[in-house]
């Protein structure tokens, strides 16, 4: 395979995907026939089940095959496809800019996961837009799938550098109200803002009948504190520093851990939001790999 | 101080402060805290907050703990023992001999307190103490009977008592005392003697200064290894002192006037350093000529003894005291000097007795050997020699009245009286030194002085014989075989080779090899020709040749003179004497001259006190034991008159000069040359009893134990804060398993 000329677009990764498509676990409107499931039933291409002929059916949709097999008539009925429409939020503050028990940075991370999302829906003819923003939009570009439009993806993002201060809450908002047509939103976002205030913000979302997905994303080191002596802390963001002995914090700190992540995968479960919570330690190919199947299984039921 | 606790490993108590260890360590690592960039300092707040009186108290507590934990550990090291009583055989029954060294060397002063003084009150400790043995006995290391009352005299044979109120008051009085320190005999009579008890509790309890001189002969004591007996040391010297002393003291020439006497005095230093000192002689309390300086090194290095010599003539006979001493004062003055007493006796009166024909000139022989005699011929010369002459027939006691030599040159013959004279005064110790010439007839001599003399075989060395020989000097003349070892010619040249020549062409023949007769020359066929013997205390010399040339070259070398005035000086010397002994020792006194009726000698000792001598002997002779003080003792007999100066005398005594030798020897040296029971050594009464008491506890592992332990934890503190290396356990919730 000839390699890419982009920074966070690895072709040879994105082979393990080639049979996972990225189904919307709910019916979209669009207008480009794609691979969704519209919310009206009707005559359109994709087959889907048969009905038994009551008088005054279209005598074109009858299943003459059927008939030859069972001497009875029956009407086909098709799923009418419709194209998704999908956001991709990618949080670029400070604190996305951090390493240490990972090869990437949550950024870096980000990026290689936002890439390899928008080229799955490009492929299957969904559109996707990019919002890059810390606290305020730092990259806007409105959902489209032409090939044009994902080499402005890809390349934005390789332009893409750590911002400043997080103002999660105060961005969605925005993009909730800017974002006319419902669609799927994915957040790509460590989420260190004021929980409150950021799921208000989803439920801004949901309100506006947008399908969410959240990557939670954290660098093992933020979520276990491995860290075995006394340490200056300092803020990426801010620049506050913290004298700490990790070793006598690190149970409390777990725990506070273990709360952040629960109450945004209650509330997000709550507010029918998928929650991933996902450790850039973990190649982010097998764990899109992993959840889109389980999403798959999930859509089929 | 007298602290209620000790600890066996005083050293170990440094292990306390291992507990600084977690505080330092925690202080450094808290000082070097590295920074590093998080994205959010949200949880940790959160946690600190929520954690910080809990961390606190984790923090100190654990921090107390770990610093309390290696403290106590150093101090259970260090065993730490607590002492509600003080003897280690506190509460129970024991028997204790108690050796007290008062040896000289216990008289060094540290601190302005004697060691003496420190032992006795260690001593006075363990028998008035709390913890009192019930049977004790006090062992002073130099008591005997014949010292006096300065050194306690035991009171009847030793044995173990119950009143130890008896003990205290000896030790109160124990006093220094002269001679080496006979530890060993004490240590053996004290194991004996605790052998022999029925209480089973037994301890002997030394107090000294560790004198090595003192443990010279310490060998294995059979009681001690049976009874199993701990031997308890108990140092009593503080420090190394600072010593030079005069060790020895050699007084040589004839104390007789007008000869030189040279002192050579021998100096010991014992210090830790080089010493530079400044050594006197003084005679009749004056200093003689300047003093000799002289650096002496330090103890154990070639160069702590040296040598110094003084060189003095008297002038005045009598008895003359002195001393060798050194300027400089230090820690043990007792050994700075050496003292002297002297007699000396004045000029030696000899008697030439001549032969009344004799003409005189250089061809009589009498003369010759009056110039031998009396060279400076009356001349105001110092010369040890007043001679008078008589002749033969004037030869009477009164013409011998207070010589102490006749010399008797070619008389022809005696008269019974005179040989009967001239027989008692060499018997009283008179010198008679008879020339035979050619006017002496032997049959005389040999009927007078060989035949009717019984005892000693006569008065003289042998019969005479014949005369032999031609008169003048031949080519017959025979070389003289000269005893180069006899004292009247030994030493006048510095090798053989330089003795004159002796020619003998004539002489009477004498036996040879009489016994009691020395040959000082001989003839070639071994016959004396001049012989010496003693007769009761004098003695008699016989040549067997005459002043003369013509039958002898002896009067013509640079023999005869010295040859003749060594005669005299040696009977002048016997009245000359030394009247220095070793301290303690009993000293004889004889005063010369007529005793009064029921006479009585008072001595003055070196501190003044005046002590009366024994009860006169039939030899009129007098002993005084009270000499344990080194120093001048003065005597007189009581009642003489100031004039009788035979009546009244001097004498010194000196420490023996092993004693200034202040190295000490190890508990583990005496130990080992015991090879018994335990021995254990401190530098106090509470020390060897805590040692002896830790000891009874039985061996003690786990100090070592808790040394290791302490070790580890040092170890394990440091590991803990730089090389910890292990694994953080992920809760699983925050590790979510892909399910692919």
């Amino acid at each position: 395979m000839a390699k890419s000329p982009y920074l966070y677009f690895e072709p040879d990764r994105l082979a393990r995907l080639a049979n996972i498509s990225l189904v919307a676990r709910q019916v979209v409107e669009g207008f480009i026939s794609g691979l969704h499931r519209s919310p009206h039933r009707g005559f359109s291409v994709e087959f889907s089940e048969h009905r038994e002929y009551t008088p005054g059916d279209d005598l074109r949709h009858l299943d003459w095959v059927a008939w030859g097999r069972t001497d009875r008539y029956y009407i086909k009925q098709y799923e009418q496809e419709t194209n998704l429409r999908a956001y991709i939020l990618l949080d670029v503050s400070g604190s996305m800019n951090y390493r240490y028990g990972a090869p990437l940075t949550k950024l870096q991370y980000g990026s290689y996961l936002t890439a390899c999302l928008a080229y799955l829906m490009a492929r299957q003819q969904d559109v996707v837009g990019l919002v890059a923003f810390d606290e305020q939009t730092r990259l806007h570009l409105p959902p489209a799938s032409t090939p044009a439009h994902l080499d402005r993806v890809f390349t934005g993002l390789e332009k893409l550098t750590p911002g400043k201060r997080t103002a999660i809450a105060d961005t969605f908002h925005e993009l909730a109200d800017r974002i006319a047509k419902r669609g799927l939103i994915i957040i790509i976002s460590d989420l260190y803002d004021e929980p409150a205030e950021v799921l208000r913000a989803l439920q801004h979302f949901c309100y506006k009948k947008h399908q969410l997905i959240v990557f939670h994303l954290f660098d093992p080191a933020e979520l276990e504190l491995p860290f075995k002596r006394i340490t200056n802390f300092v803020d990426l963001e801010s620049g506050e520093k913290l004298q700490v002995d990790p070793r006598l914090l690190r149970s409390a700190y777990q725990d506070e851990v273990t709360a952040f992540v629960e109450r945004y995968r209650k509330e997000c479960s709550d507010r029918n939001i998928e929650y991933v919570l996902t450790r850039t330690d973990t190649p982010y190919d097998l764990m899109l790999l992993d959840y889109l199947a389980r999403r798959r299984r999930l859509v089929r039921r | 101080m007298n602290l209620p606790f000790t600890f066996h490993n005083w050293y170990l108590v440094l292990g306390v402060l291992a507990a600084g260890i977690p505080v330092l360590l925690h202080l450094l690592s808290a000082v070097r805290a590295p920074e590093m960039f998080f994205p959010t300092l949200r949880f940790l707040k959160i946690s600190m907050d929520k954690t910080a009186r809990r961390r606190r108290l984790e923090h100190w507590l654990l921090l107390l703990v770990r610093a309390l934990l290696l403290a106590l550990l150093a101090l259970g090291t260090a065993e730490l023992i607590w002492r509600p009583a003080r003897g280690f055989l506190a509460g129970r029954r024991f028997a204790a001999a108690v050796v007290l060294d008062n040896s000289y060397s216990m008289g060094v002063r540290t601190g302005g307190l004697r060691r003496l003084d420190r032992a006795r009150r260690e001593a006075a400790e363990l028998l008035g103490g709390e913890d009192q043995p019930v049977l004790a006995e006090l062992l002073l290391t130099n008591a005997t009977a014949a010292v006096g009352p300065e050194s306690q005299p035991a009171a009847g044979p030793p044995q173990l008592r119950a009143d130890l109120a008896v003990l205290r008051q000896r030790l109160a009085k124990a006093h220094l005392a002269p001679g080496v320190a006979p530890m060993a005999e004490r240590v053996a009579q004290a194991a004996r003697l605790l052998k022999a008890t029925s209480v089973t509790r037994r301890a002997i309890y030394v107090f000294s200064d560790m004198q090595r001189i003192s443990f010279q002969n310490l060998r294995q004591i059979p009681e001690l290894k049976e009874a199993n007996i701990p031997l308890m040391l108990v140092d009593c010297s503080r420090k190394v002192p600072v010593n030079v002393a005069v060790v020895d003291l050699e007084i040589a020439g004839e104390r007789i006037v007008d000869r030189p006497l040279t002192f050579t005095a021998t100096l010991l230093n014992s210090s830790e350093t080089d010493k530079v000192v400044n050594v006197w002689l003084q005679l009749d309390g004056r200093a003689i000529g300047q003093p000799i300086r002289k650096v002496l090194r330090r103890a154990g290095e070639p160069g702590a003894r040296a040598v110094v010599r003084f060189s003095h003539r008297f002038t005045t006979g009598g008895m003359h005291t002195g001393k060798v001493a050194i300027a400089e004062d230090d820690d043990l003055p007792v050994d700075n000097a050496r003292r002297f007493s002297l007699y000396i006796a004045d000029r030696v009166r000899a008697v030439l007795v001549r032969p009344a024909a004799s003409a005189g000139g250089a061809r009589d022989p009498a003369a010759v050997v009056q110039l031998a005699l009396d060279p400076y011929a009356g001349m105001p010369r110092p010369w040890p020699i007043r001679l008078t002459t008589t002749t033969a027939e004037r030869l009477d006691a009164a013409a011998l009245r207070g010589a102490q030599v006749v010399v008797l040159a070619d008389v022809p013959s005696f008269s019974p009286a005179q040989a009967q004279l001239l027989e008692q005064f060499v018997r009283r110790g008179g010198t008679a030194v008879f020339f035979l010439g050619p006017s002496v007839r032997p049959e005389n001599y040999n009927d007078l002085f060989v035949q009717r003399i019984a005892d000693y075989g006569g008065l003289l060395p042998g019969r005479i014989g014949k005369a032999v020989g031609q008169v003048g000097l031949t080519d017959e003349a025979v070389t003289a075989v000269l005893n180069l070892r006899h004292p009247y010619l030994a030493d006048l040249y510095k090798s053989a080779s330089d003795y004159p020549q002796v020619l003998v062409q004539r002489y009477f023949k004498l036996p040879a090899g009489k016994p009691g007769a020395e040959a000082v020359i001989s003839a070639p066929t071994g016959e004396p020709i001049v012989s010496a013997k003693d007769f009761g205390r004098g003695r008699v010399v016989l040549v067997a040749t005459t002043a003369d040339a013509e039958w002898n070259t002896l009067s013509t070398t640079a023999l005869f003179l010295p040859m003749l005035t060594r005669i005299c000086l040696e009977a002048g010397a016997k009245l000359g004497a030394e009247h220095t002994y070793p301290a303690g020792k009993r000293v004889i006194i004889r005063p010369r001259g007529k005793l009064p009726a029921r006479p009585a000698v008072q001595v003055t000792l070196p501190d003044g006190r005046i002590e009366p001598a024994g009860p006169v002997s039939p030899r009129g002779e007098f002993t005084f034991a009270k000499t344990a003080t080194p120093g001048l003792y003065r005597w007189q007999v009581v009642g003489a008159s100031p004039d009788a100066s035979g009546l009244r005398g001097a004498f010194a005594t000196n420490l023996d000069g092993i004693e200034s030798d202040l190295s000490v020897v190890t508990p583990q040296a005496v130990a080992a040359a015991l090879s018994a029971g335990p021995v254990l050594a401190g530098k106090s009464l509470q020390e060897v009893n805590d040692k002896a008491a830790a000891l009874a506890a039985g061996t003690n592992l786990w100090a070592h134990l808790v040394a290791l332990v302490i070790l580890l934890l040092v170890v394990e503190a440091v590991v803990a804060n730089r090389f910890r290396r292990g694994a953080v356990p992920v809760p699983a919730h925050l590790n979510p398993r892909l399910a692919a």
